[in-house]
């Protein structure tokens, strides 16, 4: 840890008009969640196709334009995706309109019919301060020490389930089997697991050229210079170091 | 471009011997030309004619078909080049073409064509194909020398290109306090590489991709500008840097030039998709093609008409439209329009502009309909956030986004429709049922109607008829008045000539009267003809007398002269002398007759003869005698006197008289001297002198003696008398002759004079004879003719007179006729008139029934129930096919709502397929990928035109058939990289970099484009947007004078500008009604500009001091405004701080990171170049410019284009904080002083003009 410090003062502070007026180590929470989710595997399947197939089950329909209107869908697609189904056999035009042929009804019950799954559970992180939600680091990231004084501007922000389901939804598939694919269908628990603390290391600079105040603060979890944080602080403060230093100039 | 093509050309071919070989050099028959007769596909070019006009072309075979004519593939196209001889194609020559040039160009048509070996004449067909073609040559040529032109723009941005990348080692890197810039120090390069390093881009080793810019590189310190994306992974990297590597490199630069200069050797090559494209851009007068008819527009924006005009012209349009938008009139809203209008037509669009922010900005303003499939194609990270959306990977999203939001939509509304239709169609009923009688009892109305209608027309039938007979009888009437009133006038001329008449035929004279003058004056006239060939016969014996007494006095001169003859032949007798011969033949004109002639001869002869016979006597004498004295003297001196004259005499010679004088003469003289005693001088002396004895007695031989010759000489004269005595006599007969002739004509004379004088005497007038004879008798014929008339008028007159007095009796009879059938007449018209007033009274009893108007309330009340039944059959089968609509439309939102990635993608893939408005940056519309996934658009929209070069904006011109230019010439120009064209130009200048056409560019900048087009396309070719929505009207005055020279004046289009530009904010300088201030900054040196040591650009601190003030408390305003309920909570007062100068930007935005915290507002900085484009709410602008220096120079701010940007950016409040009488007084340039005082004028009579605020000084 020391030797990150010393590695980040001198970055921070290579420009030779810039000095280090202040330096301070805390803690940033961040929230771990341990969410259950249900799923389903299903076929792959196109949605307009799909659609489509209903439709025709449902309805006496001879013409594209009639399903644009109603699906509300360029009746481009739907022409497209009409001819493909009749090289692929699924559907067929008789007196009344489209119909789908037996394989065509085989196919529809295929993309209807979904397993259901066994639920998963998995574990999220969710910074409050960064609006932002992510799955635990495989790798080790250091934890802040006790003594530590938590970051001063947190906030206590309430996790969304949609922003969850999409950060889970958007793994990449496991096995992927032929043709079919997993969907994580809802959230059926979320539970608070603990907190986290991110050891955070802050500078407090001065640019004497330019006259300007600023803060560099390193996040050891993202193993960046966190531009939210240091705008927060920045907004907050930069005009009190300034009139601290007027003062002390006086 | 891909033509269809159905006629197949033929033409005769043949070869000529280099054809021949170079055919048999690539390996080719000549046979296969015409093996099965199957055409070729081919590409002909036109080449420039030859000098006897025959057509000159080239034949290009494109791959497949040289593999056909080949037999085996070649390295390239093979290329027939041939002339047109005797409209047959003689094939000169064969050569390859490279494969990689381009096929298919606007100078070249491909066409089918068969060959064959016959000795018929090509088609013509294909001969006038060919004719009307343009030579290639020529069309490159041209657009090559025209695009020259634009070669300046590129020159630019060429120099110092050609540099191989530079890696070089660093010791520091250090970050801006914010990550936008990085800076380098500790490089190792050379000198030279250094000056190239501006505009580099930069890639570090550890971080992947080029992090940025150099954007200076000066003092061993090289900075860098990053880019907005990378930000995030230099974060990351920071600390990762250890390699401590960079490397600069201008591959982007110049593959970006690369591509202009691609677009320029496109153009060249006829690549362009409108054949017409060079013209429309190069020519003065762009020769667009007419407008398409008009068709009716259904348009989905509300446009005005400035608007409409725009899109529907730019969709009539065929090649171009262009579309001036000043700022805030709805470009976008026009641009997107037409894209729906091309989507509806099934035609796809290209929207390209100069940036990826002004592409991104396009699109997302584009609408969200079904119709519309947008799609944004360039690199991911440097589009921005509005384009996101529009990206390959995104579209799928975004067409589930736009559908399911329109489904929910339509679905919720149809929900409540249900019961809305069951109480539709019970209204509808009850409706029905109450109309239906009301339609009844209007139909029996209309029926009553018709009846009275038909009673009106048979009355009005009779009237017509009565009408007609009494107008009949009118004119009878008035036709028979006025015969009466001829007949009366002309009876009474029959009277006033019957009296003339009578006047003639009752005089004295009568016929015998007549005769009796007739005869006494022909006597009379008679008489006188007598006296006048009296007095001409008398005239004639005068004459003959006078010529009587002429001839006797000839013949007694003729009589006087044989006299004189006479007397002159008695003289010639006594003559004796020649002398007196010659005398007499002189005075008597005697004529020398031959025998005269003779005997003059010989009697001269006889003289002359005599003469020299005398002298050679005295010759004969004189040396006789010096011969007897020189003999004498000499033969005693011993000289043989005999032998020398013998001598002398065998050598006879012959000597004129003179030389014998000459001779004596000497000799005298010689004998004087001692010389007479020399005897060779006397023996010479006596040789000459024999000598000259011999030849005077041998001259002297030859004459007879003196006596003979008188004695010949008196016969000669004798005989000359008798000739001329001969002579005499002859002229003597013909004098008698002339004697005898006169006489006889005298005697014929007198003989004449006989009968005349007989006559004279017969003729001698009796009685009185006037003295001009002719006179009289012209007179007394004149009489005679008068007479001869009197006596015919006489005769005719009483004919006449029986004539008149017979027609006086028939016309008398007449009138009386005539009297009775006008009173007739009156009687029948008495009673017609009595019929017309019944048939009017019947009319006037059906007016009532007739004015009513039945027919239009029944057309209401009928058409009014079948549209009821109409609506009521739709609600009957809405209500029907409600919950089959519901229930698919509902299987449709389920599906949408759960749909992932997976499920879209398909979707996806379509979208991508039928997209048809692609949104891209001009420069990226000519990258690889793009052009083979879209070569060709219907339409081309290109925005913000006049930001983008001249080569930019020449490449997605290249695509479109049809371009739609928007833009706005009255602001900025293109930036070159991140400078103004004056920065670049003044810089280009600094640097000395031997940039000469310096000139020749500035004047390529001065006009764009656009504007050139723009002002020279016809009005149907163009519209400027003149209704603006973005500014208050206060705002909008300013800038009003840069448009006033267009045809339409820029108008606000906010209804009411106070309440719908109301920027609610309340403070000590700042009033609700404030749209408009200027805080006037003094012109004093407190208040100057400044410049940075070293730096070229301008700040003006006590500019920022005020700004702070002002800022500061429109943040407190804001505050107070949303205590009082005026602003939401959340609601931020959007504001720009502007100003003409970066460095005073730079300077403004520390200000407000450092020393301000304004959380009511969202304050953004920029220069007035980087604002174009954009609005703001509040808008400050900071003029910096301050200063007393003699030029008064303000830079940059002189151009009224980017005053025109600075004050067009403001919707609700424009500030403008400077110095007034800097630019309105003390600016060097009239018009710049006219322009500011425009600004401060209209800020006055807003009462808008602050002092500076002295608390803040």
């Amino acid at each position: 840890m020391e030797e990150l410090i010393v590695k980040l003062r001198l970055t921070a502070a290579e420009n030779p008009d810039v000095t280090v007026l202040k330096e301070q180590v805390w803690k940033l929470p961040v929230v771990l969640y341990d969410v259950k989710i249900s799923r389903v595997k299903r076929l792959k399947m196109d949605i307009l196709m799909k659609m489509l197939l209903f439709a025709f089950q449902e309805r006496d329909i001879r013409r594209a334009a009639t399903l644009a209107d109603m699906l509300f869908v360029e009746e481009l697609f739907i022409s497209d995706s009409i001819d493909k189904m009749e090289r692929t056999r699924l559907i067929g035009l008789d007196k009344k309109g489209y119909a789908l042929t037996a394989k065509g009804h085989d196919y529809l019950e295929k993309g209807i019919f979904e397993e259901e799954m066994e639920p998963e559970a998995a574990q999220i992180v969710y910074s409050a301060v960064h609006d932002d939600y992510d799955l635990p680091k495989d790798s080790e990231t250091p934890e802040a020490e006790e003594s530590l004084e938590p970051y001063r501007y947190a906030v206590k922000g309430a996790v969304k389930k949609e922003r969850i389901q999409k950060l889970l939804s958007d793994r990449p598939p496991e096995s992927d089997e032929q043709g079919f694919q997993i969907i994580t269908t809802d959230i059926t628990s979320c539970i608070e697991h603990s907190v986290a603390h991110v050891p955070c290391i802050e500078f407090q600079l001065y640019d004497r050229k330019q006259d300007i105040f600023y803060a560099r603060v390193w996040n050891t979890a993202s193993a960046s210079w966190d531009e939210k944080l240091e705008k927060a602080i920045e907004a907050r403060e930069v005009m009190g170091w300034r009139r601290a230093m007027e003062k002390q100039a006086n | 471009m891909v033509r269809t093509h159905t006629a197949t050309y033929r033409t005769a071919l043949r070869l000529t011997n280099t054809a021949k070989e170079k055919m048999r050099g690539f390996g080719i028959s000549e046979r296969s030309f015409f093996v099965g007769e199957k055409p070729f596909q081919v590409f002909i070019e036109r080449y420039p004619s030859n000098g006897d006009g025959s057509l000159s072309v080239a034949l290009i075979f494109g791959g497949a078909e040289t593999l056909r004519l080949a037999g085996k593939g070649l390295d390239g196209a093979l290329v027939v080049h041939g002339i047109f001889t005797n409209q047959q194609l003689l094939v000169t020559n064969l050569t390859l073409r490279k494969a990689y040039q381009a096929l298919g160009t606007n100078w070249q048509r491909e066409e089918t064509i068969a060959f064959d070996q016959s000795r018929e004449p090509a088609s013509a067909a294909l001969l006038n194909l060919i004719n009307r073609m343009k030579p290639a040559k020529e069309s490159s040529d041209y657009v090559k020398k025209r695009i020259g032109s634009w070669e300046g723009y590129l020159k630019i941005q060429e120099r110092g290109m050609d540099i191989p990348d530079i890696k070089t080692g660093y010791s520091k890197l250090v970050f801006s306090h914010d990550f936008s810039r990085i800076t380098l120090t500790g490089c190792q390069l050379k000198d030279a590489e250094w000056k190239t390093l501006k505009n580099l881009t930069v890639r570090l080793t550890g971080i992947t991709g080029d992090v940025g810019t150099v954007i200076k590189a000066a003092n061993r310190t090289i900075e860098v500008e990053l880019q907005n994306h990378m930000v995030k992974q230099v974060r990351e990297r920071a600390l990762a840097l250890d390699k401590k590597e960079v490397v600069f490199s201008n591959f982007a630069a110049l593959s970006q030039i690369r591509r202009l200069r691609q677009g320029f050797g496109n153009l060249e090559k006829g690549l362009a998709v409108n054949p017409n494209l060079d013209r429309i851009l190069f020519e003065e007068k762009p020769p667009v093609k007419p407008l398409q008819a008009p068709e009716k527009l259904a348009f989905h924006n509300r446009l005005n008409e400035f608007q409409q005009k725009a899109v529907s012209g730019a969709m009539r349009a065929e090649d171009l439209y262009v579309i001036q938008g000043p700022p805030g009139t709805g470009k976008t809203t026009v641009i997107s329009e037409i894209c729906l209008q091309n989507a509806r037509k099934g035609l796809r669009t290209l929207v390209a502009s100069q940036s990826n922010l002004a592409v991104d900005n396009a699109l997302g303003r584009l609408l969200a309909n079904k119709d519309i499939r947008i799609l944004r194609v360039g690199r991911t990270e440097s589009i921005e956030e509005e384009g996101k959306k529009f990206i390959e990977e995104n579209v799928g999203q975004y067409w589930k986004d736009h559908t399911l939001k329109e489904i929910t939509a339509q679905y919720e509304k149809r929900q409540q429709r249900e019961p809305q239709l069951v109480s539709e169609l019970a209204t509808n009923e009850t409706s029905y049922a109450e109309l239906e009688p009301v339609v009844e009892s209007l139909a029996a109305a209309i029926e009553d109607k018709k009846k009275a209608q038909a009673q009106h027309r048979e009355l009005q039938a009779a009237l017509a008829a009565a009408q007609n007979k009494r107008a009949a009888f009118a004119v009878q009437k008035d036709k028979a008045v006025q015969h009466s009133d001829e007949l009366a006038q002309t009876l009474q001329r029959l009277e006033e000539l019957i009296r003339n008449d009578l006047e003639v035929a009752g005089s004295a004279k009568n016929d015998e009267w007549f005769e009796g003058e007739k005869q006494r004056i022909s006597a009379r006239v008679g008489e006188l003809q007598n006296a006048l060939e009296f007095n001409g016969l008398a005239e004639q014996l005068k004459d003959k007398e006078r010529g009587a007494e002429e001839l006797a006095a000839q013949q007694e001169q003729a009589a006087a002269a044989v006299g004189k003859k006479q007397m002159a032949q008695g003289v010639l007798e006594t003559v004796k002398k020649v002398d007196g011969l010659l005398q007499l033949m002189a005075e008597q004109k005697i004529e020398e007759v031959p025998s005269i002639t003779y005997g003059l001869n010989k009697l001269e002869t006889n003289r002359e003869k005599m003469n020299e016979w005398a002298k050679l006597n005295q010759y004969n004498e004189t040396i006789t005698a010096a011969i007897a004295y020189v003999e004498k003297s000499a033969a005693p001196l011993g000289v043989a006197v005999d032998d020398v004259k013998e001598g002398a005499l065998s050598q006879p010679e012959a000597f004129t008289s003179a030389e014998i004088d000459g001779f004596m003469e000497k000799l005298r003289t010689v004998l004087k001297t001692a010389q007479r005693n020399d005897p060779a001088v006397l023996k010479k002396a006596l040789d000459s002198l024999y000598k000259r004895q011999n030849n005077i007695w041998r001259r002297g031989a030859k004459l007879k003696t003196a006596e003979a010759y008188v004695e010949d000489s008196k016969r000669a004269f004798q005989g000359l008398k008798k000739a001329l005595s001969e002579q005499f006599e002859k002229q003597l007969q013909q004098y008698e002759a002339v004697e005898q002739k006169w006489l006889e004509r005298l005697e014929q004379a007198r003989e004449a004079m006989a009968p005349l004088e007989q006559r004279c005497q017969q003729l001698k007038p009796a009685g009185e004879i006037p003295e001009d004879i002719g006179a009289a008798i012209r007179q007394l014929n004149a009489e005679l003719e008068n007479l001869e008339k009197e006596q015919v008028a006489y005769a005719e007159a009483g004919q006449r007179l029986k004539k008149h007095q017979n027609e006086h009796l028939e016309q008398s009879e007449a009138l009386e006729k005539n009297k009775v059938r006008i009173a007739e007449l009156d009687a029948e018209i008495k009673r017609v008139d009595e019929a017309i007033a019944g048939h009017e009274q019947g009319a006037a009893s059906l007016q009532d029934i007739l004015s009513s108007t039945p027919e239009e309330e029944y057309e209401r009340a009928a058409k009014q129930l079948a549209s009821l039944s109409f609506a009521r059959e739709s609600l009957k089968q809405e209500m029907k096919d409600l919950p089959m609509l519901q229930s698919i439309q509902k299987k449709w939102l389920d599906l949408l709502e759960g749909a992932n990635e997976h499920d879209l993608d398909e979707i996806r893939k379509m979208y991508i397929k039928h997209a048809n408005v692609i949104g891209t940056t001009c420069v990226a519309s000519a990258r690889k990928d793009f052009i083979d996934n879209y070569p060709e658009f219907d339409v081309v929209i290109i925005d913000e035109v006049s930001k983008a070069t001249p080569p930019e904006l020449l490449l997605p011109m290249l695509k479109g058939k049809k371009i739609i230019l928007v833009g706005d010439h009255h602001q900025l120009p293109p930036l070159l990289g991140n400078d103004t064209l004056e920065e670049t130009l003044e810089e280009m200048i600094n640097d000395n970099s031997g940039f000469e056409e310096k000139r020749e560019l500035e004047k390529l900048l001065a006009e764009s484009l656009f504007e050139r087009l723009y002002k020279n396309l016809p009005d149907s070719n163009k519209t400027m947007l003149a209704i603006q929505y973005r500014m208050h009207e206060d705002i909008m005055e300013t800038i009003s004078p840069f448009y006033k020279l267009e045809n339409d004046q820029l108008q606000c289009g906010i209804a009411d500008s106070d309440a719908e530009r109301d920027h609610l904010l309340e403070s000590k300088t700042v009033s609700r009604n404030n749209h408009l201030m200027w805080i006037d900054v003094p012109n004093e040196p407190a208040s100057f500009e400044e410049r940075m040591s070293g730096g070229k650009s301008l700040y003006n601190a006590a500019e920022l001091q005020e700004i702070r003030g002002l800022l500061v408390e429109m943040n407190g305003a804001a505050a107070e405004a949303k205590r009082a309920g005026r602003m939401a909570a959340q609601e931020l007062k959007s504001i720009g701080v502007i100003s003409f100068y970066g460095e005073q930007v730079k300077r403004l935005q520390r200000m407000l990171d450092q020393e301000l915290r304004l959380p009511h507002l969202a304050v953004r900085t920029g220069t007035v170049d980087r604002f174009q484009g954009s609005e703001r709410d509040i808008i400050v602008l900071s003029m910096v410019r301050n200063n007393d220096n003699k030029h008064g120079d303000i830079g940059f701010a002189k151009d009224y284009r980017r005053l025109n940007v600075a004050l067009s950016r403001a919707k609700e409040l424009l500030v403008l904080v400077g110095s007034s009488d800097m630019f309105t007084k003390r600016a060097k340039q009239a018009d710049t002083r006219a322009m500011y005082q425009h600004v401060l004028n209209v800020v006055k009579e807003k009462d808008g003009l602050k002092a500076l605020e002295s608390s803040r000084r």
